[in-house]
């Protein structure tokens, strides 16, 4: 009895507690934002379920024969996903935020796939940067390395102020200003007339500087006066500038392009994370919607003529397959077709 | 979706999932938090630090039934450090203020509300979570981490004492 009363009293007296629905949606916002940049980088938790992961995926490479329920349950965890972050593209769930958070005077972070490297840049005195050097090297390749990448080399360098701030002269900058000046005059000109006369002209980002007079010029597929569009260009061009330019059409496809959206985060990390873990022996990612379907390129480094060749490059479509058709990612990129190609060094395709 | 993938996806790194989780959770987390630290402000930061904390953690939730009382008892502890954070500074103004208080209390019209919101940390835990969260007494001793006696000694302890600030007849 005494319960009941007092159940429904404090209920209603609670629920009478004044709220701003709209801070509190904040401050979730907020506190899911702060996780979202830790949570793969400080997780004690995090690390011991990626390390079963990763034992897993290393267990199914070495047997042939894999058994249902084994890749049913790896396949819950899948290498790519754990990279994945559809809002803010970057370098998996670590970055230089990761650092400035933890009190460094980072200033750029950034890797280098040719040559498979991280590269660090430090602020501050000689004596901090020997200080802290080795702190954040080993912060980083442990924390890419809990991600599962594991072929990336750290560098870290100082990153000298004097040097940094040091501004091109005033006379170059006039240079340059004067270029941009040029550039943008020509580009509006371009515009105006071929919109005027009814082109589906998208942009025309003209370049002049000293090394090149370029207009690259982007129009809609469906525009097909191409040459009548290059004798038009040029002609303006004669009228403002001196000297030959160099007029390319580039094509744009506006249903593409949206598609060319959905799929740059995720092709994005299908290139970080192949790259980035040693038993893929990929060094090169890349992608065209020209022609239709999307066909993703993946260059690795094994020879054609080397035994497992293929088993790598199974293992490779495997990855990104399962990567692409997760609920995840399906959600983003639609039921938009695609092809995987992946090539040996010697330039054969080997999946 | 049920409960169960929904956790997954947080597990995997979702905001989306973690938010619809707490829908209905949110503003009674929030209420608690309030009836802890009494201003708007510290109640949201102990909301966001409880939503934080859960979201970097849920790897240690073994069993996705027990989301709801995971995040209770993460607010309830955030809320009781912050307290004793807070505690341990004490204002000069408030000691004055405190003396003064003690002669006013009496004579304000208290509402349940505030007559919990007054109760020593001990009995205002238990109170809130058997009747406003409806949890059962082992519930309570699970989250507690305490036996399930001192649970109900302290229910019946906080009970007493808001009957003498509020008088036999409200309860």
């Amino acid at each position: 009895m005494m319960k009941n009363s007092l159940t429904n009293k404090m209920k209603k007296e609670f629920d009478d507690i004044p709220i701003s629905q709209e801070k509190i949606d904040g401050a979730i916002e907020a506190a899911l934002k702060r996780g979202n940049k830790k949570k793969l980088f400080s997780g004690r938790g995090v690390s011991t379920y990626l390390g079963a992961a990763m034992i897993l995926l290393g267990l199914l490479a070495g047997s042939a024969v894999i058994s249902p329920t084994m890749a049913e349950m790896v396949s819950k965890i899948p290498y790519l996903n754990q990279l994945f972050q559809s809002e803010e593209p970057g370098f998996g769930k670590f970055g230089m935020e990761d650092l400035t958070e933890k009190g460094y005077n980072v200033s750029n972070f950034g890797i280098d796939y040719r040559t498979k490297t991280i590269h660090v840049g430090i602020e501050g005195t000689q004596a901090y940067y020997d200080e802290v050097k080795n702190e954040i090297k080993n912060l980083v390749s442990e924390a890419f390395k809990e991600q599962g990448m594991d072929a990336f080399k750290v560098k870290i360098s100082r990153v000298d102020q004097d040097k940094r701030s040091e501004e091109p002269s005033t006379d170059q900058q006039k240079k340059i200003d004067e270029y941009i000046r040029r550039s943008s005059e020509l580009e509006k000109s371009i515009m105006t007339e071929l919109k005027r006369k009814g082109f589906d002209i998208r942009s025309a980002h003209v370049r002049i500087n000293d090394i090149e007079k370029f207009i690259p010029l982007e129009v809609l597929v469906s525009e097909k006066r191409i040459d009548e569009m290059k004798e038009i260009v040029k002609e303006i061009a004669a009228e403002k500038e001196t000297g030959e330019f160099k007029i390319k059409v580039y094509k744009i496809d506006p249903i593409k392009e949206e598609a060319e959206q959905r799929w740059s985060p995720v092709i994005s990390t299908i290139a970080q994370g192949l790259m980035g873990k040693k038993d893929f022996h990929v060094k090169g990612v890349g992608y065209s919607f020209y022609p239709s379907p999307l066909t993703i390129t993946i260059k690795t480094s094994v020879k054609s003529s080397e035994p497992d060749t293929e088993k790598i490059a199974e293992k490779i479509e495997m990855e990104v397959r399962r990567f692409i058709e997760s609920d995840e990612v399906k959600d983003k990129v639609k039921d938009d077709p695609y092809n995987i190609i992946v090539y040996s060094k010697d330039k054969k395709e080997i999946n | 979706m049920s409960l169960e993938k929904k956790i997954k996806k947080v597990k995997k790194g979702s905001k989306q999932a973690f938010q619809d989780l707490i829908q209905d959770e949110k503003n009674k987390l929030y209420r608690m938090a309030f009836i802890y630290v009494k201003n708007e402000n510290d109640a949201l930061d102990i909301l966001q630090e409880t939503i934080y904390k859960a979201f970097i953690s849920i790897h240690s939730l073994k069993d996705p039934q027990y989301f709801s009382t995971w995040m209770m008892k993460i607010l309830i502890n955030n809320s009781l450090d912050f307290l004793k954070k807070r505690d341990r500074v004490i204002p000069f103004e408030k000691v004055e203020d405190q003396k003064n208080h003690q002669y006013q209390k009496m004579e304000e019209k208290m509402d349940l509300i505030e007559a919990i919101k007054k109760l020593d940390e001990q009995y205002k835990t238990v109170i809130i979570l058997r009747y406003y969260r409806d949890m059962t007494i082992k519930q309570i001793a699970e989250i507690l981490q305490c036996p399930e006696g001192t649970v109900k000694t302290n229910i019946h302890r906080g009970l007493q004492k808001l009957k003498i600030t509020l008088g036999e007849e409200c309860i």
